[in-house]
């Protein structure tokens, strides 16, 4: 079994505090959705899981070899094609290509591949990268964002994509402002909040429902007060 | 395959251009004479490590090569080789010495550069749409060191009765400050922000003038006021930094997004313009230099807004 524990982990940037004294734990077989606010350090929190970036206390990655990161904005080498930048992600990655896979999946995806893929829109850019890690098999994989940017369509196929993976015993952590779709697809919810984090234990539809009572009477009590000026 | 493919994309002027440059720059190098001492190779590995230094990779870029073994330290190396190729042109002996602190700083610098982002102060300047002019946040130092230096001089220059050191303070440091300013890169998504070319052309046009006045102002009113009868010189001084001003703003614009053959064309228009002004024929085909550039940017600035409709799906 695949596990990710994170014990008192600290991130700062320069003076800055983001990451304060996180202790939680994920196992494969699962779908965790992470949300925040803007700036909350959900992106931080998912650089420092990958270990890609240097922090202050403990992840233990059990029986993790790869991990597969996808960044909120992925960046492309210029002048290479779709086709191209997976070849060489598999290869730096010493993975076999799987041709049936590849044709499965960008059937879903309907990518141009043979085009050049700096000159694709950040939704194609982002369903090539995404491409790329889903054929390369990892034992985790962390998504940035996954949703923003896609159309309705591929948002929905990324969700469905996601929960079949999950059947194959994937272990993923995503992190996303489409609350909605997190809840169709997670198991369980971290919210980062205050330099914080911790797992929601209410049921997910409570959790958004709560929020958008919570948005609801922030609005109400702003407008209200304004109109009583 | 795909080096040879990229190759072939990039225009026949680019690669002549670009080959002369490197074959000057070779020139140059094999031209220095520099003794082989301790001295002299600890300073090529300083300087190497400065250069090494200054390639930072963006977090995503960071992101998607840490993935992969030993892919990002792989990818900084190579990067940092060809930077220690110009020591090979002044002696094989700084190339090894380079290439040795580049292999180290790949080793133990990965830690220390570009993973922790600065916080860079921005003053939005209260004049221009585009606030990248005099308060841009990478110049934020240069600018007002660059326009105090400059009244300094022109204040030392009273003292000492040197109208010269004046106007050289004036003219060279205001060319250097909005060589800085100007040559700023934009993405393509902020020149979208003009939404036409008209306005492109009309807003670039009005933000250099107003920058340009702001700027030089004060060293201005110091030269006047300190030198009176020198006038018709310092105004003929203000004449050409403006026309260097407008010169850089179209030949910027004419080349992009390339920004190193703006540059080269830049240059080559300075000497361009010196010859012609030489005599009276060239001082009448000036208006006409101008006008072309003026044309060919407005084309240029055409066709990447178009361009860019077109591709945004």
């Amino acid at each position: 079994m695949k596990e990710v524990i994170i014990e008192s982990l600290f991130k700062s940037y320069g003076r800055t505090r983001v990451l304060d004294n996180i202790n939680l734990s994920y196992f494969s077989g699962t779908i965790n959705g992470i949300i925040g606010s803007n700036g909350a350090g959900k992106s931080t929190f998912l650089h420092c899981v990958a270990g890609f970036m240097p922090y202050s206390g403990n992840i233990i990655r059990k029986n993790i070899r790869t991990i597969g990161l996808l960044t909120a904005n992925p960046y492309i080498f210029p002048r290479i094609t779709g086709r191209e930048f997976i070849d060489f992600c598999l290869s730096a990655k010493r993975c076999n290509l799987d041709e049936r896979e590849l044709q499965r999946l960008n059937e879903l995806f309907e990518l141009p591949l043979t085009r050049y893929a700096d000159e694709y829109s950040t939704g194609m850019l982002k369903k090539l990268h995404l491409l790329a890690l889903l054929l390369q098999n990892n034992d985790l994989l962390l998504l940035d964002e996954p949703f923003n940017g896609l159309d309705i369509t591929s948002s929905a196929i990324l969700s469905e994509l996601l929960n079949e993976w999950k059947k194959r015993d994937a272990f993923i952590l995503i992190s996303s402002h489409d609350l909605n779709q997190l809840i169709k697809i997670s198991d369980t919810l971290t919210v980062i909040e205050n330099n914080t984090a911790y797992m929601k234990s209410e049921s997910l539809p409570t959790i958004g429902q709560e929020i958008q009572k919570e948005a609801r009477s922030k609005v109400k009590t702003i407008f209200n007060t304004e109109t009583h000026i | 395959m795909i080096f040879k493919r990229s190759f072939r994309e990039i225009p026949v002027v680019y690669i002549i251009l670009l080959t002369a440059i490197i074959f000057v720059v070779i020139y140059m190098l094999l031209k220095i004479d520099v003794a082989v001492t301790y001295k002299s190779l600890s300073i090529a590995g300083i300087i190497q490590l400065i250069l090494c230094q200054q390639i930072r990779q963006g977090v995503d870029k960071q992101m998607l090569l840490k993935q992969y073994p030993y892919l990002f330290k792989y990818y900084r190396l190579i990067d940092y080789f060809f930077i220690a190729c110009i020591f090979l042109f002044v002696d094989t002996a700084f190339w090894f010495v380079a290439l040795a602190f580049s292999f180290l700083y790949t080793l133990i610098g990965g830690w220390f550069s570009g993973n922790v982002p600065k916080m860079r102060i921005v003053l939005p300047s209260p004049f221009f749409v585009k606030s990248s002019y005099l308060w841009h946040s990478k110049h934020r130092y240069l600018l007002p060191v660059m326009w105090t230096s400059i009244v300094v001089l022109v204040i030392i220059a009273c003292v000492k009765d040197n109208y010269n050191l004046g106007i050289v303070a004036m003219g060279g440091g205001s060319f250097v400050a909005f060589l800085f300013t100007i040559m700023q890169y934009e993405k393509i998504d902020f020149l979208r922000m003009y939404e036409d070319v008209s306005r492109f052309m009309l807003q670039t046009f009005r933000e250099t003038v107003v920058n340009m006045a702001i700027f030089i102002l004060l060293p201005t009113l110091c030269l006047l006021s300190f030198f009176p009868e020198e006038c018709l010189i310092t105004v003929m001084v203000i004449m050409a930094v403006f026309l260097l001003n407008i010169h850089l703003l179209w030949i910027k614009y004419m080349f992009y997004p390339s920004d190193v053959l703006g540059g080269v064309m830049f240059v080559a228009g300075i000497f361009l313009q010196w010859v012609m002004v030489a005599s009276i024929y060239g001082l009448i085909a000036l208006p006409v230099y101008y006008y072309i550039l003026y044309r060919q940017c407005k084309k240029n600035i055409h066709s990447i807004l178009s361009n860019y409709e077109r591709s945004d799906y």
